[in-house]
């Protein structure tokens, strides 16, 4: 009898211990903020998780849990996780996802937001084209990044060239410099995703915007022109005389590499090549410098972007909440400053920041100045003329790099390849 | 004992359910499913404006260059690939089962190597291999002076397949070979005795008597591997993606290229119909070549 007294006396007090236990862990896992980043880099994953450790100090019981994932298949798993109705709170995202996002009715609109940070305060258009569509804000940028060209002084030197200042000057550097027997080229370009990128670059500065809206408000496809064709016969004669030979089948990452150990001279695309050049020869980090791409018919560029949506949770005015601690000029001064080659503030309070002109490294000084030029005068690919809901397919499906390799690889003519790029796109503008 | 029969009747029944439910839920109902999604505007990135199509995506599809060339990229790599695994495989595994073989456990040890490393893996290293600038084929070739400069091995169309399958013959050899092996060991050693005394010369005793013995499984294996490979994705896409300029785009890259890229749904559901019809005819031939061997 005194046994049974005993057990269910224990039975009681543990009872008792398990819901107090429960209650408060419930109180203290009140709220959890899921926050999904597609930055991998150590630097930067590690500065996200201090401000928002910052953030979660400024709100007792909150809990911020991040996920850092790589950006290849990012994407499929935040549509994945939408359908599967159980989405994180915040995602970085890469150009042309706010647009298809927003259409899945996942990502919440962001016009609130923008309205308490000011529409005025971001860069170039990385608000108002980049984050929007239909008008509608439905991300922010975390950060912006001009694409350049690079060179090298030495090689310049070499060949006795000046820096280019025309595409007619930069081929013949290029050319000059491209020394098959010694094992060095003058261009390289990807051809995975990013080729896009590079290739949309080239025909912005040519003035070709591949969509524009007609007279009536509707999407056009205008690539079929003298100007595109021209763009992609200077940029496979680039390509042919001066890119190694297996050029077609090159990733960012290798190019970048290429860049890096001194292989080749110039490529188009973001100043990330820096942390490579530190690993691989860093005697050399002196020997770079950039430039934007040389205007043909205008000054054009393509460019990096990587900005931050909400998604439609009950938690939507907390992850607004963090969006707007981010983007606050010390927070993005301390996040663009984690891994400064890829990021620039999107914001002009933190880019005018005097901590972040200071912390840049030197290698960067030189871009400071021409760097908002250079976003004023670019985009994401085809949305130059506006924000469309294409951007991201284009881009996904390689379209632009494929009508350069096709070239390059069959032999196709420049105005064949732009006859291909303009059917393609016209077909994914009116596919089921 | 009708109550019995009966009651042992509905045991069996409630022991098949479980199997049934999976297969309902992950072979019959995707398929289903995929077959309704084929036939309606299914674009996640629109998914307010879902509606009946009719065949509109299969039409679509057809009519779309680059699928044809898909399919015809899927039987070269397919047959390329199948061909030579057949020939060799038959070929290591006689010699593997060759009772003079010294230390066999070693060479059957060595042989399966390549199935042990994952595809991916693979896939990086002949990509690594074949690369113009690093490439060790063409560091080889350029010591030897047979290539003046580098050669972009997977930059042109042609040799881009050619190495794909070349690849893919190393990758898959082991397992036909495993496949292959155990069929000779199945073998009555009296046989090859029987033929040996009737006269029969090396060659003859092979095909009358090895190769009409280990055919069935021989098909099998063939038929087998015909279906993974027309399906194969990892190595075709960690190799070439698809290039140059889609001359290694297999069908299941084409199908991700275009369901994935802007996520339309209905053309992805569409494309796998298509696909599944054209592997259901291999099933089909392989279900009556095992009925044969059974």
């Amino acid at each position: 009898m005194r046994r049974l007294y005993v057990v269910k006396k224990s039975f009681l007090i543990s009872l008792a211990l398990a819901l107090m236990i429960g209650a408060c862990a419930g109180a203290v896992s009140a709220e959890k903020l899921t926050i999904w980043s597609t930055l991998t880099q150590i630097s930067r994953a590690e500065m996200l998780e201090k401000i928002a450790n910052d953030f979660a100090a400024q709100h007792p019981g909150l809990e911020v849990e991040i996920a850092v994932m790589p950006w290849g298949g990012a994407m499929d798993r935040i549509v994945a996780s939408i359908l599967a109705g159980n989405p994180p709170d915040v995602a970085t995202v890469g150009q042309g996802w706010p647009q298809s996002l927003a259409g899945t009715g996942g990502i919440v609109p962001l016009d609130d937001l923008v309205g308490e940070i000011g529409e005025d305060k971001f860069l170039g258009t990385s608000l108002s084209v980049l984050g929007s569509l239909d008008g509608v804000a439905y991300s922010v940028p975390l950060y912006v990044t001009p694409h350049v060209l690079t060179y090298r002084k030495s090689w310049l030197a070499d060949a006795g060239k000046d820096i280019p200042q025309t595409w007619e000057d930069l081929y013949d550097v290029c050319k000059a410099v491209t020394n098959v027997k010694q094992g060095r080229y003058g261009f390289a370009m990807p051809f995975d995703m990013h080729g896009g990128k590079i290739t949309w670059g080239f025909l912005l500065a040519n003035g070709v915007t591949i969509l524009d809206k007609n007279a009536n408000g509707e999407w056009e496809v205008n690539v079929n022109q003298p100007a595109a064709v021209e763009t992609l016969e200077f940029m496979a004669k680039l390509v042919r005389d001066c890119a190694p030979p297996g050029v077609t089948t090159y990733t960012t990452n290798e190019v970048r590499e290429l860049v890096a150990q001194g292989i080749v001279m110039t490529r188009l695309d973001t100043p990330e090549f820096y942390p490579t050049v530190r690993e691989y020869q860093p005697e050399t980090l002196d020997d770079f410098g950039v430039i934007p791409l040389p205007a043909r018919k205008r000054l054009g560029s393509s460019q990096g972007w990587v900005g931050l949506v909400a998604f439609d949770t009950p938690r939507q005015k907390l992850a607004k909440e963090f969006m707007k601690f981010m983007l606050e000029e010390e927070n993005l001064v301390d996040y663009s400053l984690s891994y400064p080659y890829a990021m620039f503030p999107a914001t002009q309070e933190a880019y005018a920041n005097q901590r972040y002109l200071e912390g840049v490294p030197d290698e960067l000084k030189p871009l400071i100045p021409i760097t908002p030029d250079i976003l004023d005068n670019s985009s994401g690919i085809a949305m130059w003329t506006g924000d469309n809901p294409w951007a991201g397919e284009i881009e996904n499906k390689l379209i632009l790099p494929n009508a350069l390799n096709n070239m390059l690889t069959t032999g196709m003519s420049a105005e064949k390849a732009i006859e291909r790029m303009e059917t393609e796109i016209r077909r994914l503008m009116t596919a089921q | 004992m009708k109550i019995r029969l009966r009651r042992e009747g509905l045991e069996g029944l409630a022991l098949y359910i479980p199997s049934l439910l999976i297969i309902l839920f992950v072979v019959i109902y995707p398929v289903i499913y995929a077959a309704y999604l084929s036939l309606h505007s299914y674009h996640l990135v629109r998914l307010s404006d879902v509606h009946f199509v009719g065949l509109a995506n299969y039409i679509s599809i057809l009519k779309d260059p680059d699928f044809w060339a898909s399919i015809e990229n899927g039987l070269v790599f397919t047959f390329g690939s199948l061909i030579p695994q057949t020939v060799l495989g038959l070929a290591i595994a006689q010699l593997l089962n060759h009772p003079d073989l010294k230390a066999k456990t070693l060479w059957r040890g060595l042989i399966i190597m390549p199935w042990l490393i994952p595809t991916v893996t693979a896939a990086i290293i002949f990509r690594w291999m074949f690369n113009d600038i690093y490439g060790v084929l063409n560091y080889i070739l350029l010591n030897l002076n047979i290539i003046d400069r580098p050669v972009a091995w997977l930059a042109h169309p042609g040799w881009a397949m050619f190495l794909l399958i070349l690849t893919n013959i190393w990758r898959g050899l082991p397992l036909m070979v495993t496949m292959f092996l155990a069929a000779l060991q199945g073998i009555p050693p009296e046989l090859h005795e029987a033929a040996t005394v009737d006269g029969a010369s090396g060659l003859q005793a092979y095909f009358r008597v090895t190769l009409p013995l280990i055919a069935p499984v021989v098909q099998i294996a063939a038929i087998l591997r015909t279906i993974w490979m027309f399906n194969y994705y990892d190595l075709p896409w960690v190799m070439t993606m698809g290039g140059p300029a889609g001359a290694t785009t297999t069908p299941p890259i084409y199908a991700y290229l275009t369901t994935f890229s802007g996520y339309r749904l209905g053309q992805g559901a569409a494309i796998t119909i298509v696909l599944f019809f054209i592997l259901a005819c291999f099933s089909v031939v392989y279900f009556r070549l095992q009925s044969q061997v059974e």
